[in-house]
């Protein structure tokens, strides 16, 4: 066997985008190892940044890091621009790229869905985007800032990105129709009327959208492995042998989940729908077996498992086919349940342990307590496939 | 030996839960985040150090155990037949190799790690369907049998969502492996 010819045929059917992405990370991480900013750092790369885009009269203040996001670097900030009357005064978020973080994904396309969604759902708005990172040194986006909590304001549990969240049924029942009417909105979006430039639909063939993901995140795993572990390879063959046809491409958030949304800590109602930055143009199915991962659900309660803290399977699976009147396919749905496991074990074992052991990130100690759960997700995916054998 | 490792942890944890944390601003959630973590390593670390040679040495054992059952029923065409030989070599090489520290170990494990996912692509490629269907339950049966040890080596951190059914470290390897089972 050539194994260039056989990484060539396994890896090439990609979005363009994101073999864009993936090809500038392998030189970008070579910079490193990483330092984290300090705020005269931060202030004078955002000094950079605004002036560029035509603020002069402006001052920065308030600078403080946010705790958590080993994905993105990020930092709450004060932007006051004008004088007298004309003076206004606005709190932003500053996202930014690490040198190698959990995933690696383009600001371009995280601003631009959140302005094609502006006006249909709750979101930040953007301010200022540097997508090359010309002036922060790093690729980064600035947005609005959104009030509002992520869990009920009365657990105490101390929760890492929204994994283990647990809702009362009080809270179930505000956030529950929420929850499905904002999916169907993202789902029923007409992407092929919106302008999104750096997206690519896999309009091909049928089984595309499937082999995109695939070869999306088996490059990732390939790119970033430490030690191999055979059951990665055994998944990713059993991946590319069943991949399902496609007959309606939809946007799919990809991270859409409790810890991802913020809502109104008195009312209940959504404030803002969080962490675009892995969306892309695919199948439903995707998109629902990534929320059922079993990690993202809360505590069982009488027996029972509430996918997201909020519902179970089935409940999530019927309000979601009534929402929208699809008809989940179970063995679609399986596959992508396997894809979605072994998607964040790849995040996991892959690229937050690479990002740790070349120390490039801002939170090498937050990724390397995180890496262990890839191995829960591993399993999983050993069990979704072991029960589609069975069938 | 004195003071021992965990004399020497279980200081450094002190030291941060009393005097470095409360020191810190409390404006600055990162910074006591990082610390908490720390704290969190520390803790896990003290209680798998004892055990890490056992451990490092029952997943070298499972996954010699494993590419030798691919072996059994390897089948296929030039790809597969070549990179089986190249198991076979790993193996054998693994084989005349004993003791040394946790890393070479790990380097053995690692090693015959990698010669089973090449057989496993080359199977892909041109292995019989026989083999492509037995190696595939193989593996997973196998990797079923690391992850709940993995799982377990690592409940400490209480993320799992299984972590109260998961074995303590002194039960997991009392347990009998994939290589004996």
């Amino acid at each position: 066997m050539n194994p260039s010819t056989h990484h060539s045929a396994r890896f090439d059917d990609m979005e363009p985008r994101v073999k864009q992405l993936l090809d500038e990370k392998l030189i970008r991480r070579e910079k490193g190892p990483y330092r984290s900013l300090s705020d005269a750092e931060v202030n004078a790369k955002l000094d950079r940044l605004l002036r560029a885009n035509g603020l002069n009269d402006f001052r920065i203040e308030s600078i403080s890091r946010l705790a958590g996001g080993a994905s993105k670097e990020q930092f709450i900030f004060t932007l006051v621009s004008g004088a007298g009357l004309e003076k206004r005064s606005e709190k932003l978020v500053l996202r930014m790229d690490p040198l190698e973080g959990v995933v690696e994904t383009c600001r371009y396309r995280e601003a631009e869905l959140l302005q094609a969604f502006h006006g249909l759902l709750p979101l930040p708005e953007v301010r200022f985007i540097d997508g090359e990172g010309a002036h922060l040194g790093q690729p980064g986006v600035i947005t609005s800032f959104v009030s509002g909590v992520t869990k009920p304001p009365a657990q105490s549990k101390v929760v890492v990105s929204g994994v283990g969240t647990s809702f009362t049924p009080e809270w179930r029942a505000r956030l529950v129709p929420q929850f499905i009417e904002n999916l169907r909105q993202i789902h029923a979006f007409d992407w092929r009327k919106a302008s999104l430039p750096h997206f690519q639909a896999p309009t091909a063939h049928r089984e595309q959208a499937a082999l995109w993901q695939v070869n999306w995140w088996t490059r990732v795993w390939h790119d970033d492995h430490i030690p191999a572990y055979p059951l990665f390879t055994t998944g990713e063959r059993w991946l590319r042998e069943h991949l399902p046809s496609c007959d309606e491409l939809v946007v799919i958030h990809a991270d859409y989940r409790t810890g991802n949304f913020m809502f109104d800590p008195e009312t209940g109602k959504f404030t803002a729908i969080l962490d675009w930055e892995l969306a892309h143009i695919g199948d439903f199915h995707e998109e629902l077996a990534w929320s059922l991962q079993r990690l993202f659900a809360g505590e069982p309660e009488g027996g029972k498992s509430y996918i997201c803290g909020l519902m179970t399977r089935e409940d999530f699976l019927a309000q979601y086919q009534a929402a929208t009147g699809r008809k989940v396919n179970p063995r679609t749905l399986a596959f992508y349940e396997a894809l979605g496991a072994y998607k964040c074990a790849t995040q996991l074992l892959g690229s937050s342990l690479a990002a740790a052991v070349r120390q490039n990130n801002h939170q090498d100690l937050l990724l390397t307590w995180l890496v262990p759960l890839g191995h829960t997700f591993l399993a999983d995916m050993a069990r979704v496939i072991k029960a589609e054998k069975n069938i | 030996m004195t003071p021992d490792i965990d004399v020497r942890l279980q200081s450094v944890i002190k030291a941060i839960e009393q005097v470095i944390l409360p020191a810190l601003d409390p404006n600055n959630p990162l910074a006591r985040e990082q610390a908490a973590l720390a704290i969190g390593h520390l803790h896990m670390i003290r209680g798998q150090w004892p055990y890490l040679a056992d451990y490092m040495a029952i997943c070298l054992a499972d996954i010699v155990k494993l590419g030798a059952d691919l072996l059994k029923v390897a089948d296929g065409g030039l790809a597969t037949r070549d990179t089986a030989n190249a198991l076979q070599s790993t193996l054998d090489q693994a084989g005349k190799e004993k003791g040394g520290p946790t890393t070479a170990i790990a380097q053995r494990r690692d090693a015959i790690a990698v010669a089973v996912d090449d057989l496993i692509n080359a199977s892909a490629v041109d292995g019989s369907q026989s083999f492509r269907d037995s190696s595939e339950n193989i593996v997973l049966d196998y990797g079923i049998h690391q992850t709940s040890r993995d799982r377990a080596w690592f409940k400490a951190s209480g993320l799992d969502p299984d972590c109260a059914k998961l074995p303590s470290h002194s039960d997991l390897l009392a347990a009998p492996s994939h290589h004996t089972s």
